[in-house]
């Protein structure tokens, strides 16, 4: 898959994912509602990453991937996963570009720290109201940064 | 294979995105039409009241994305009904509306969204807010699109003779590229600790009280009961670690993050306000404030001039340099919709007219001038006096220039080394006409 096409499915599987969640959260199905926003910012910050901080769709040794992947100053490859990884993930690589809100929601908390892909096998999955309540605005405000991202030509 | 002649080029996509615009705002659609940071086009449209239909959506699309070549965003037609958030775009505080529109019944409005990387702060164009630079308190800034027209020098000249008709007056040298008033009006032992880079450093870790920012001018003594202080751009240091300047200036445009966020602008206005409440504390709050901004088209000019002053005065020698750079600048405030916001509070200064020919020179600058100004004034027939088109030879309008003469002697004056400089004969000459319009503009406000 070309990363032009990574980008563009990442886009739009984060509004599909948002979407979903928003249906299972008003009908009160937490967990599943709660994996979806987790896959929402996940598609979100991998559309940034691939449009806007010189990610590919290339693993370290050269060969198409599933999984967008970085490159330090160093030469180090990072593969860019799952929440709450990815999270700190475009934490650090925003780090030192001025001016970003991106950046600054980022850092300022992290509702997706106790987040594990791994729930979504487990029989019910203990949420309160509150983190949920978190978890929707913070997916809320990293979508809406997407969309700005992408009308404006730049990570705001 | 694009040839060079039909090769759309950044200025030509504007007209073409525009033509759009009126097309879809002529359906009754809210346009706002937005430029990203390299430049392309799209157009967001309001489809939640009237619908757009796919085909018409779909005929825009491709028009725009035919005629704007490379300065086509990707998507050229955003609809608020595909949009995640569509307030964030109709809604955001950038939008500026599009100068001489007239919305109609049934037609829509147009905005523009124009993200640069810099400049945002050239609009829109305010005064300060009377709480912000406190009750009687006048800002004022000085500003030359060109360097080296002596602004420096006539920042401390008006800074000194307003002081001496009883004002305190507060000189901030924002010129934090070359620091100009700061090293003409204190010697380095009355430097204080730290300058308005420190300021801009330090407040955007929330770290910003208790700095020394103000000292009284060097070796000037004022008359009367006036004061004269000076917020330099670098400080002298504590003295336990080197004082690294550049290091700190490198890291003052920014952004900060945080909720909310401040911009650039934000801190600087910051800084000022911080200084104005120094010298307050220590004495009483300052009558005038004079700004000595930095030249050229930056953004330490831009906040300065559209936000942080009362009057701006122009600084500028007859060269097509000055006029050029002036015609710039106004096109883009007319273009966003400021003209009559900044044509009410600039006056132009010709601060560097030959003592020889004095006449024949201002008058050629006033011509010139009134040229470049007539972007901002209104466009009206000869019968017409209902706008703002002041003839070139209206005295009081803000092309006419206060004159400055120009003399070799002032040329490399060092103020702190050469004490009582500034009351030579030929000094005060040359000065006299801009010091006495000058004081009037700001003590009066006429």
């Amino acid at each position: 898959m070309p990363p032009s096409s990574a980008q563009d499915d990442y886009a739009h599987a984060a509004l599909r994912h948002y979407r979903d969640a928003v249906y299972l959260h008003d009908d009160k199905r937490l967990p599943n509602a709660d994996h979806h926003y987790g896959f929402a910012v996940e598609c979100a910050l991998k559309s940034l990453l691939l449009r806007y901080l010189n990610a590919t769709m290339i693993d370290a040794r050269g060969r198409p991937s599933h999984y967008p992947w970085t490159v330090d100053t160093g030469g180090n490859h990072t593969r860019h996963g799952h929440l709450p990884g990815i999270w700190s993930d475009v934490a650090t690589l925003l780090r030192g570009r001025t001016g970003s809100t991106l950046g600054a929601v980022l850092t300022s908390s992290a509702p997706f720290a106790s987040w594990d892909v791994a729930d979504r096998y487990l029989k019910a999955p203990s949420l309160s109201t509150t983190i949920m309540t978190q978890r929707k605005a913070a997916a809320t405000q990293i979508l809406t940064l997407h969309q700005q991202a992408l009308i404006t030509g730049a990570i705001q | 294979m694009t040839t060079p002649d039909t090769t759309v080029r950044f200025d030509d996509a504007w007209p073409v995105a525009l033509a759009v615009a009126r097309a879809t705002a002529a359906q009754g659609y809210d346009t706002v039409l937005v430029r990203d940071i390299l430049g392309r086009f799209s157009l967001a449209l309001d489809d939640r009241v009237p619908k757009v239909s796919s085909e018409s959506a779909d005929r825009w699309r491709t028009e725009l994305a035919e005629r704007l070549g490379r300065y086509a965003a990707a998507n050229t037609v955003l609809l608020a009904s595909d949009l995640f958030a569509p307030e964030a775009v109709f809604e955001s505080p950038h939008l500026i509306d599009l100068p001489g529109q007239e919305v109609s019944q049934g037609h829509g409005r147009i905005r523009v969204l124009d993200n640069g990387v810099v400049g945002e702060d050239w609009a829109p164009v305010t005064t300060p807010r009377t709480e912000d630079s406190g009750v009687g308190t006048t800002r004022i800034a000085l500003y030359g699109f060109k360097g080296g027209v002596g602004r420096s020098t006539a920042t401390f000249m008006l800074g000194k003779h307003l002081a001496d008709q009883g004002s305190c007056v507060l000189v901030l040298d924002l010129d934090l590229e070359s620091p100009g008033s700061g090293p003409l009006l204190l010697r380095e032992e009355d430097t204080p600790q730290y300058g308005l880079v420190d300021h801009l450093v330090e407040f955007a870790l929330g770290n910003a009280d208790g700095l020394d920012l103000v000292a009284t001018a060097s070796g000037i003594s004022v008359a009367g009961n006036g004061e004269l202080w000076v917020a330099p751009a670098r400080g002298r240091g504590s003295g336990t670690a080197p004082y690294t300047y550049v290091d700190k200036l490198n890291r003052v445009y920014g952004s900060v993050p945080g909720t909310p966020s401040l911009t650039f602008a934000d801190r600087l206005e910051q800084a000022v306000t911080a200084c104005e409440a120094a010298v307050a504390a220590r004495s009483r709050r300052p009558d005038v404030i004079l700004l000595d901004s930095r030249a050229g088209i930056h953004d330490i000019a831009a906040v300065t001039i559209s936000r942080l002053c009362d009057l701006a005065l122009l600084f500028g020698s007859d060269n097509s340099q000055t006029w050029n750079g002036y015609r710039d600048l106004f096109t883009a405030w007319q273009a966003s919709g400021q003209a009559e916001a900044i044509r009410d509070k600039v006056k132009m200064v010709a601060s560097m007219v030959p003592d020889t020919h004095r006449a024949e020179y201002l008058s050629t600058f006033r011509d010139r001038s009134w040229a470049c100004f007539s972007i901002l004034y209104d466009d009206l027939p000869a019968d017409d006096s209902t706008g703002f088109n002041p003839s070139p030879e209206d005295l009081s309008a803000p092309h006419s220039p206060v004159p400055i003469l120009f003399t070799l002697d002032l040329v490399g004056l060092d103020g702190v080394s050469s004490p009582g400089w500034s009351e030579q004969r030929f000094v005060q000459a040359a000065y006299d006409e801009f010091l006495t319009t000058a004081t009037r503009l700001i003590l009066e406000g006429a």
